[in-house]
């Protein structure tokens, strides 16, 4: 692989020289780690003065990664932890592909055990056969990175529409699998650290009692909060069933309520009442027999489930945790994290737009196997023990994946 | 001179600015304070480490002066103390005592608004109807809630503002107070007369072996008696108790002997909880892996040669065979 490391190396540090890196504040105070190919810290505690020692390094090194931390610090090139120095944190919230299901990874995922040698298409965590853990080759497509994307637009709502925070929110594509946003403002950055789990468990609707919200039984009617006054959770919860009931989603509601078609059926003959009593009494009615509890909380139950996000619970509570640069190149893709300013958020394609070698120039690559995919315009089919020339920018994702080498696998 | 309604407020809320009054007022020095102040200070700390509420009866004024000049009092003798669980335990009797306090009181909103100024929050009344005050997001995160319907998550909040009713605003006060006297300790204590170091002396031995008596009521409960354990696990298990920082093998050692001889986890945490440096998460996530992989505790070359075994010339070979040895030598005695 040192060919191919070298190739890869001698192709970032050209890019960097091209694309420094700019816009990430208080530098100085930021602590930064690098990695090697195939692995993503291998050294920490790193620090530059400001972004011009920052991209001389980008271009000397050109590392495979590089990170950088969300806390401040005032010796961030201190050891241990406690001699930095903390003196507060941005929120950096990281939302991975990886972590949603999407119809896609039947396609483009493949698994393999290593105990029976089964193998197939798919994600899966242990073997149909034997029952071993296996390994799995996990790709991403534009399907996969668009459901990573509907979170981040749900994560911006909760910012604005509940935390209130609107300065100082930037997104970055990952460069693999996702999408990161930080928010970087005087007032966050002092935020505790409990503080910072109140939040979490705000977007991930984590410790959310029903009862509280104004969802609870009361002689014998199931209370609701007022749709048009109430705030925070217990007005998305009940915006989520009135909607369902105006969309008559039936199926849905069915499913989630644990009741029979008929049953909602029924209740969507009624709808306008329904409706009625919801906005003017706050009560769920309309549901007849002794399941109403369950069927109107089953439903509570699924809105929260809809809208709660997918959070990796303990990244985005640990502060001294070191993230992608923005705007760096991920060593796994040859993709850029790109910054997408928030108005071109919505038709951001990263497949197309965060490619750090675009443009005619080809290389040929030796590959071992790869799905069918879509890289800058382009999609390339099915690749297995196959020599191909193709456009740099596919031939450096192949070898950044480990997925490929250099030249036709003949040693030449 | 005072008006009695303030002393009462001062003396149910004794971290606010009119208590703070109350004891300028007096002109007392350190020295100064009778020793009825002092007692009542030592009972309000003893209260406080059997978390038990301290609510006295309002009485004269004379009273109602030492309690509020008590306060201060405890908090120096905290002080020197420097107990870390015996200052969260204090922190937490005085938000519940404020909770209490503003609950029955006859304009509650009102009073739990005035100790909100005195903390410097923002809030203003709430429009919405219902509510009671609205405050910025970000003073709320300052306290930190333990009760699953005060977490943030169970609030209504709008673009960075949370609406409270009065009641809620009432307990996000209380623990506002919390906070507050917790991170106050420990107070500056260079200066202060010996004789309060002798009392914080006297009141450390007597609540710990109030303690340590509740802490062995519990073990024999669940049967298990400190008298079993061979001489080694006995010192480091004491010394922790007493909050001596042991060294991670010590701990380690001790705590697969503990997992052993089967005490709870909860009584474990517990144990460790005394130690200077107590972190809860790390704490149960060694005891839960000892159990686990159920590790053996060291025997006694391991431990002589950590340098843990308190005697010259021990001639035992496990901390568990004398356990055990003991344990069938008392079932002996007691048939």
């Amino acid at each position: 692989m040192a060919g191919e490391m070298h190739f890869l190396q001698s192709h970032f540090s050209a890019y960097y020289k091209k694309n420094p890196v700019s816009g990430i504040p208080d530098i100085h105070a930021r602590e930064f780690g690098v990695g090697e190919f195939g692995k993503k810290i291998t050294k920490r505690h790193l620090s530059f003065k400001d972004a011009g020692e920052l991209n001389a390094f980008l271009v000397a090194a050109a590392p495979f990664y590089i990170s950088y931390s969300a806390a401040l610090y005032s010796h961030p090139a201190k050891t241990p932890m406690p001699a930095k120095g903390f003196f507060g944190a941005d929120l950096v919230y990281e939302f991975d592909a990886d972590d949603i299901k999407t119809s896609c990874k039947k396609k483009h995922d493949s698994w393999e055990c290593p105990a029976c040698n089964a193998a197939s298409r798919g994600s899966i965590e242990n073997c149909t056969s034997c029952g071993a853990r296996v390994r799995v080759e996990q790709w991403f497509c534009s399907e996969c990175l668009d459901e990573t994307k509907k979170q981040v637009f749900r994560l911006l709502g909760f910012l604005e529409k509940d935390f209130g925070f609107s300065d100082g929110i930037s997104v970055n594509f990952s460069g693999n699998a996702g999408y990161h946003v930080h928010v970087r403002n005087p007032v966050v950055r002092e935020l505790s650290h409990d503080a910072r789990i109140e939040l979490l468990d705000y977007l991930t609707a984590n410790n959310l009692l029903v009862k509280n919200l104004g969802f609870d039984v009361q002689e014998k009617r199931m209370l609701c909060s007022d749709p048009k006054t109430s705030l925070g959770w217990s007005n998305r919860i009940i915006s989520g069933i009135v909607e369902m009931i105006e969309k008559g989603q039936e199926d849905e509601m069915a499913s989630f309520g644990h009741a029979s078609v008929k049953k909602v059926s029924q209740l969507l003959q009624k709808k306008e009442g329904v409706l009625r009593g919801i906005s003017q009494k706050q009560i769920l009615s309309g549901f007849s027999g002794g399941k109403a509890e369950s069927f109107w909380l089953g439903l509570a139950s699924h809105v929260i489930q809809k809208h709660a996000l997918k959070l990796d619970r303990q990244t985005s509570m640990d502060i001294s945790k070191i993230i992608r640069l923005p705007d760096t190149i991920h060593g796994s893709t040859g993709l850029v994290a790109k910054t997408i300013p928030l108005e071109k958020l919505s038709s951001f394609k990263p497949l197309d737009e965060a490619v750090a070698f675009p443009g005619r120039e080809t290389v040929r690559v030796f590959i071992n196997k790869s799905p069918r995919f879509y890289l800058s315009g382009q999609w390339f089919e099915e690749f297995e023990k196959t020599s191909a020339e193709l456009p740099l920018a596919a031939g450096v994702y192949l070898l950044a994946r480990g997925a490929a080498v250099l030249g036709n696998g003949l040693g030449a | 001179m005072l008006e009695l309604e303030q002393l009462v407020f001062a003396r149910k809320f004794p971290f606010s600015p009119e208590a703070k009054r109350v004891v300028e007022s007096s002109g007392k020095s350190l020295a100064e304070v009778p020793q009825e102040v002092i007692d009542r200070a030592a009972a309000m700390i003893e209260s406080a480490w059997k978390k038990k509420p301290y609510r006295l009866e309002m009485g004269s004024r004379e009273l109602l002066e030492e309690e509020v000049l008590a306060f201060p009092t405890a908090k120096i003798i905290l002080s020197i103390l420097n107990d870390a669980v015996l200052n969260e335990r204090f922190a937490r009797m005085t938000a519940e005592n404020t909770f209490f306090y503003l609950q029955r009181a006859r304009n509650k909103g009102r009073e739990a608004l005035g100790l909100a100024q005195g903390f410097g929050l923002g809030f203003t009344p709430a429009e919405k109807q219902g509510y009671f005050a609205l405050m910025p997001l970000t003073d709320f995160l300052k306290a930190s809630f333990s009760l699953p319907n005060l977490k943030l998550v169970n609030q209504p909040l709008e673009k960075g503002r949370i609406f409270l009713n009065e009641n809620d605003f009432c307990r996000f006060v209380s623990e506002m107070v919390f906070e507050k006297i917790l991170r106050s300790l420990p107070v500056d204590v260079s200066g202060v007369p010996e004789h309060y170091k002798k009392i914080a002396r006297t009141l450390k031995t007597q609540l710990k072996s109030t303690e340590f008596r509740e802490f062995e009521a519990r073990l024999h409960a669940g049967k298990i008696s400190i008298d079993n354990f061979a001489p080694c696990m006995k010192d480091m298990y004491l010394q922790l108790f007493n909050g001596t920082n042991l060294p991670h093998m010590a701990r380690f050692d001790l705590a697969t002997f503990l997992v052993a001889v089967g005490m709870p986890e909860d009584q474990i945490d517990a144990l460790f909880a005394k130690a200077p440096n107590y972190k809860q998460k790390l704490t149960l996530y060694h005891v839960r892996r000892i159990a686990r992989l159920k590790l053996s505790p060291p025997g006694c070359k391991k431990v002589r040669e950590h340098g843990y075994c308190p005697l010259q010339n021990c001639t035992e070979k496990h901390p568990m065979l004398y356990y055990e040895r003991k344990l069938r030598e008392n079932k002996k005695q007691a048939a």
